[in-house]
């Protein structure tokens, strides 16, 4: 089964909850994605969107909109947004253990097969796509 | 998130109920800084019951760690879940913070 799902507001703490429902809403209507593909899906969109809403320019005004599609093959989402600030271009490194900020792009990286990041005339969209592993998927 | 703190030994287990993100990261610095500031330095948190960290949730126990290292002590992690442990892992922060399959495990050399 495929289809897309799509979420949009305003980029605020509680979007994150809004994101988290919305995943929960994907795996019931997607009972033979994996959990662990769902859950990493939900991982690195929760840093993606958790970078908006912790840069975005103007802060608190910031307007998001997601559009999820499940594939045979994959997830694959499209985060856009229109802060006035630009996303880093690159995840960028892992940062040494002891930092305490500063993992939330590289951690998305980690968990995507693709991800990529394309400025826009009105602010920033990522594209990520996580497979879906084996049967399992 | 809900942070039940309780004493086990010399030990203090903070039991995170939830999600530790963004919006909660800062419930788990503050029950920290408080067991520290009450002389509890030896600190488990316990995960069982936390069903998902994001890299702020990573940020306040790497804080608590620290926290409780500077004064001696110490701060570890019990029954996370798989979400959990990838997230450490991915971090490489699994190096400094070991799971312990449970708070028993945890806390058996205090």
């Amino acid at each position: 089964m495929t289809g897309e799902r799509t979420l949009s507001g305003l980029a605020r703490p509680e979007a994150l909850e809004d994101l988290h429902h919305f995943v929960v809403g994907l795996r019931r209507e997607h009972p033979s994605v994996g959990s662990q593909t769902l859950t990493r899906v939900e991982t690195a969109l929760t840093e993606l969107l958790g970078n908006v809403v912790e840069h975005g320019q103007p802060p608190l005004e910031v307007r998001y909109a997601l559009a999820v599609t499940v594939t045979d093959s994959a997830v694959e989402a499209v985060l856009t947004d229109d802060s006035r600030m630009a996303a880093p271009s690159a995840a960028g490194e892992m940062p040494e253990v002891w930092a305490e900020s500063g993992r939330g792009l590289p951690l998305a990286e980690a968990l995507a097969d693709e991800l990529v990041h394309e400025p826009t005339a009105d602010g920033n969209c990522w594209r990520m796509v996580v497979g879906r592993a084996g049967t399992a998927g | 998130m809900e942070i039940e703190r309780t004493a086990h030994g010399s030990a203090t287990v903070l039991r995170c109920q939830g999600r530790l993100t963004m919006t909660s990261a800062s419930r788990l610095r503050e029950a920290v800084d408080q067991a520290v500031q009450d002389g509890r330095h030896r600190l488990v948190a316990d995960l069982a019951e936390t069903e998902f960290v994001d890299s702020s949730g990573l940020g306040a126990l790497v804080s608590g760690l620290k926290r409780a290292r500077q004064c001696g002590g110490d701060l570890r992690i019990a029954a996370p879940v798989e979400q959990v442990r990838t997230v450490l892992s991915l971090t490489n922060l699994d190096r400094v913070l070991r799971p312990y399959p449970t708070v028993e495990d945890a806390t058996r050399d205090w």
